[in-house]
């Protein structure tokens, strides 16, 4: 049994958008767990100050092939859309098929794929992973043209097991030579996915210990179709939006659902926020919040007149670089958000936000609000419950220190 | 406190502009017949009416009223400030501001600057106002005689003679009498106060105030400036007010000429004259060529002027500048033209350029193939060789040289132009960008070459890099270096056009410099890019609402301005730098 309070909600709307406000924590309260899920779930008309803005955005960023401004536009689109779940979903695809700029050094394709997330993220893992395994981004970025019959490369074929479909330990090495032929020929031609069939190599391939003249599409249907894939997907799922560190019977109960859904992400996640585990004491407040979270959990709720590039160099510094994760694994995310520099970094951020305009405008309205009724603001700002001696301290602080102070707190690292 | 302050403020602006007297006093020769002689620099300015005036009923102005930035800037704590002072100022003078500036500033006044008294003192000036009509002064002191007592009496204030005289605590003084207003150090003042009312047969007029510029019409205003450089120098001690060295290599080349001028120039005059539909802002350097030295002269060559301009106009130009030089000498004399600190980044730079030029060096064997001008020309381009305009829209540019051996120079240029178009296509490779590929066409008789891209993208805006296309050509011994094939083929007809020109025209002065801006093409291309333009405003926090109104008013201030012309046309005994410009 859920008891759906102010609590629930806000930690509830923390996980599947960036960041929160009493409003909308009023709001999920009065709909109910159910109808909140729904309208989260079901896409939202965009206003058409966020349509008109954001598409100025995109075209600028395809207009300059600035990665930086497709960036800027990213931030400002997932801080700003009515459907935040859609671009959490993206982001977190992003993460899973870690594909960097700096590599593929092209505006359009890094587009096109953001755009293949979006559309795609929240439905079937199947033609998601097809779709992605002739994404020209990722054909460059796994040297999808250096795949030839003589001389196979096995840098896709490695990954689709080991980071995109199954894990390690669910594959052997020989299954990755042998996957690796079945991708020779994928190639990209004037800027497109191109089967080349002269550099194919149409032989026989053992693979999960099947045998046959696999191509490319047979072994993804083989991952997909592997029992490791639902475990998988359940503990990515589970260790993005729910729990650092999912305990085994979790991810098998999760991976149950991904079975029942064959592989369809959103019902699964929805299914997920449903569970009473979900809104366990030992999962709220569990989670580190990544650059992007703490940026735009931050700046959504609060201010306005955000500026897209000082918050876009601001992430990268922290250690997400949209668009230019570290590594072909992408962020590994949790402890390894706060280290030295990144603690200095995040304090100097949220000083600046009640400090200055670097980032943004603090909303007046919410610095009287906090100084008037600090209380709904703890609960949208904390996501575990403050200690008598913090609400103390808060409560006898100058109205007009509340929110600064609430800001530098270890807890609102936290979500 | 603020309230005391502004009051205070006022009672100043009040004083020097304040008469009660009716007796009228009217003279159209220049105001410095009424200043004494001596002085190192005079300003004047007469009919000013007129522009304040113009800038009142300035469609411009209005445009700025109406737009979001100036609406957002009203509600800012500056834009509340301003207002408010604004208001209040208004309403103790009993006159809006602009009523006010034409009735005191309007007519005609003048400003001079005198040497220090005594050794080691301030340089000492005056300020004399000859006020628009009888009836101001009367009403201004009527507003603003109570207002006095707020300055605690630190302002003594009395009546001499008729005149109202008042002194401040330095000394300085501001005399007020009939329809004129002095204002300055006491001495000069008293002296200017004499020679209102009797006759004296020594005056500004006579030695610097000779210099100025005369009477405008009617419907034009004008500033004219007159400074003694030899008398500063004189009173200074020092042989030159400015460096022959300067630390700055394109100010150098650009200004080197003009500012070697002033450093050793006899007269330095200078005039602004309004009118209804424009402006002229001329300076006037006068000096003995002879006494400039070789370094300097190689910025001073010319080129005889047979047109109005020296290249004549391509289409949708947005700017040319053309710069005549010894280019040759002058890049061996740099040392003698620049400081140190600034020559070790010429190294680096012909470091660099044997990339694409080895085995040459850039002074003996590119620098002296050219001869004369260097022209630089920016125009809108209009994408005829592509499907679909990029995304972004930028200006062509291109490069015109005059050749001293023109097909050696087109080859070596070609050379260049070349490497860089290969160096090019194996970064586009590593960019998966389209190559280019070197073709050839004729156009009026003219070989161009240029690169053309393998193939061109469908269905999407294209990259920014889709606008360039470059090409080269030679028309008689101008080579021709341009970023697109159509702004090559304007610069063929504009060079044919000159050629035909100068064969039938006399030269009317010669030109060293010449730069125009065209701000009015330039609209089009801030409507081209109107989602890029606005997408930065979107990423600095506007709303979309917001940025298209500010690119709106950016392109109506563009629409409103004729083009800007700056040049510097040199003679054997001094040199003339005009400002032009225009407007709607």
């Amino acid at each position: 049994m859920i008891t759906f309070d102010t609590s629930a909600a806000a930690h509830l709307l923390r996980r599947l958008q960036f960041g929160v406000n009493p409003e909308e924590i009023d709001r999920a309260v009065r709909e109910g767990l159910d109808a909140t899920l729904d309208r989260l779930f079901t896409p939202q008309p965009e206003t058409a100050e966020f349509t008109a803005s954001q598409a100025a955005l995109r075209d600028a960023a395809v207009a300059t092939a600035s990665i930086q401004d497709l960036k800027a536009w990213w931030l400002h689109r997932m801080a700003g859309t009515a459907n935040p779940v859609t671009e959490k979903v993206t982001l977190f695809w992003h993460n899973h098929f870690a594909t960097s700029y700096n590599k593929v050094l092209s505006v359009p394709m890094m587009t096109a794929q953001n755009d293949l997330f979006r559309t795609l993220g929240s439905g079937s893992f199947r033609q998601l992973l097809t779709t992605v395994a002739r994404d020209p981004a990722m054909l460059v970025w796994l040297d999808g043209n250096a795949n030839r019959k003589r001389h196979p490369n096995e840098n896709f074929a490695r990954e689709v097991m080991e980071l995109f479909a199954l894990g390690l330990g669910n594959y052997t090495e020989r299954d990755i030579q042998e996957a690796a032929r079945a991708f020779s020929g994928w190639h990209l031609r004037e800027g497109r996915f191109w089967f080349n069939d002269s550099q194919h190599d149409s032989s026989d391939k053992t693979v999960f210990g099947k045998t046959g003249k696999f191509d490319g599409q047979a072994i993804i249907n083989l991952c997909l179709d592997h029992p490791a894939c639902p475990r998988f997907l359940a503990f990515k799922l589970l260790r993005t939006f729910v729990v650092t560190e999912p305990s085994p019977a979790w991810i098998d109960r999760v991976a149950a659902l991904f079975t029942k859904h064959d592989l369809t992400f959103a019902p699964v996640l929805k299914e997920v926020c449903r569970s009473p585990e979900f809104y366990g004491s030992d999962v709220r407040g569990t989670i580190i919040k990544s650059p992007v979270e703490l940026v735009l959990g931050t700046l959504r709720p609060l201010c306005e007149r955000i500026r897209w590039p000082a918050v876009r160099d601001l992430s990268a510094q922290l250690g997400q670089d949209v668009f230019a994760p570290p590594s072909v694994k992408g962020w590994d995310g949790g402890r390894q958000w706060i280290h030295a520099t990144a603690w200095i970094q995040r304090w100097n951020f949220l000083s600046d936000v009640t400090g200055s305009e670097r980032y943004g405008s603090l909303r007046s309205e919410v610095r009287e609000a906090i100084a008037q009724q600090p209380h709904d603001w703890v609960t949208a700002l904390f996501a575990t419950p403050l200690s008598d001696t913090t609400r103390e301290v808060l409560t006898k602080a100058v109205p007009s220190d509340r929110l600064s102070l609430s800001l530098s707190l270890p807890e609102y690292q936290l979500m | 406190m603020l309230f005391v302050r502004s009051a205070r403020v006022t009672v100043w602006m009040g004083l020097a502009s304040l008469t009660w007297s009716t007796v009228g006093f009217c003279d159209d020769g220049s105001l410095s017949e009424r200043l004494p002689p001596g002085a190192i620099a005079v300003a004047e300015w007469a009919n000013a009416n007129a522009l304040i005036e113009r800038a009142q009923s300035s469609p411009l102005l209005k445009a700025a009223y109406e737009s979001e930035p100036y609406r957002q800037w009203t509600e800012s704590n500056n834009g509340r400030k301003f207002r408010g002072g604004r208001a209040m100022l208004e309403g103790q003078l009993g006159l809006n501001l602009w009523d006010a500036s034409k009735r005191v500033l309007g007519d005609r006044g003048i400003v001079a600057v005198y040497p220090p008294s005594e050794p080691g003192g301030k340089p000492e000036g005056v300020l004399l106002v000859r006020l628009a009509d009888d009836e101001i002064g009367g009403h201004l002191k009527s507003r603003l005689e109570a207002l006095i007592p707020l300055a605690n009496d630190k302002i003594k204030s009395e009546t001499v003679d008729g005149a109202w005289l008042t002194t401040a605590p330095d000394g300085n003084r501001t005399w007020v009498k009939d329809r004129w207003v002095v204002g300055g150090t006491a001495r000069i003042v008293d002296d200017v106060r004499r020679r209102l009312s009797e006759t004296v047969t020594d005056s500004l007029a006579k030695t610097l105030g000779a210099k100025l510029s005369g009477a405008p019409a009617k419907s034009d205003t004008i500033v004219s400036l007159a400074v003694d450089p030899v008398r500063i120098r004189e009173l200074l001690g020092q042989a030159r007010l400015i460096p022959a060295k300067l630390d700055n290599p394109l100010a150098s080349l650009l200004f080197g000429g003009l500012t070697e001028y002033a450093a050793i120039g006899k007269d330095v005059l200078a005039s602004l004259q309004i009118r209804p539909e424009g402006f002229d802002l001329k300076f006037d350097v006068s000096g003995d060529a002879g006494q400039i030295d070789a370094a300097h002269k190689t910025l001073l060559s010319t080129q005889p002027l047979v047109q109005p301009e020296l290249l004549p106009t391509v289409p949708r130009r947005l700017a040319t500048m053309t710069l005549v030089r010894d280019w040759a000498t002058w890049y061996r004399q740099r040392d003698a033209l620049l400081e140190a600190k600034v020559l070790p980044e010429f190294d680096k730079f012909e470091t660099g350029l044997a990339t694409f030029l080895p085995g040459k060096d850039f002074s003996q064997d590119i620098l002296s193939l050219m001869s004369g001008p260097l022209t630089l020309v920016f125009a809108e381009q209009t994408y005829p060789h592509l499907p679909q305009p990029p995304g972004l829209q930028l200006p062509a540019g291109a490069l015109v040289v005059s050749l001293t051996d023109a097909q050696r120079g087109a080859d070596v240029f070609n050379l260049f132009i070349q490497t860089l178009t290969s160096l090019t296509n194996l970064e586009a490779a590593k960019q998966m960008r389209q190559p280019w590929l070197t073709s050839a066409e004729t156009y009026k008789g003219v070989t161009i070459t240029y690169a053309r891209y393998l193939e061109i993208p469908k269905g999407q805006a294209l990259p920014a890099i889709f606008n360039a296309q470059p090409a080269s050509a030679l028309v008689g011994s101008q080579y021709i270096a341009a970023s697109s094939v159509e702004l090559c083929k304007d610069l063929i007809d504009a060079l044919q056009s000159t050629q035909k020109t100068a064969t039938t025209t006399a030269a009317t002065v010669q030109r060293n410099f010449e730069l125009i801006l065209a701000p009015e093409n330039a609209a089009p291309l801030v409507k081209s890019n109107h989602a890029l333009i606005e997408a930065r405003g979107v990423q600095e926090g506007k709303t979309a609402e917001q940025s298209k109104s500010e690119r709106e008013f950016l392109e109506t201030i563009l629409r409103t301005q004729k083009p800007l012309r700056l040049s510097t046309d040199v003679t054997p005994t001094g040199l003339t730098l005009t400002l032009q410009g225009g407007w709607q």
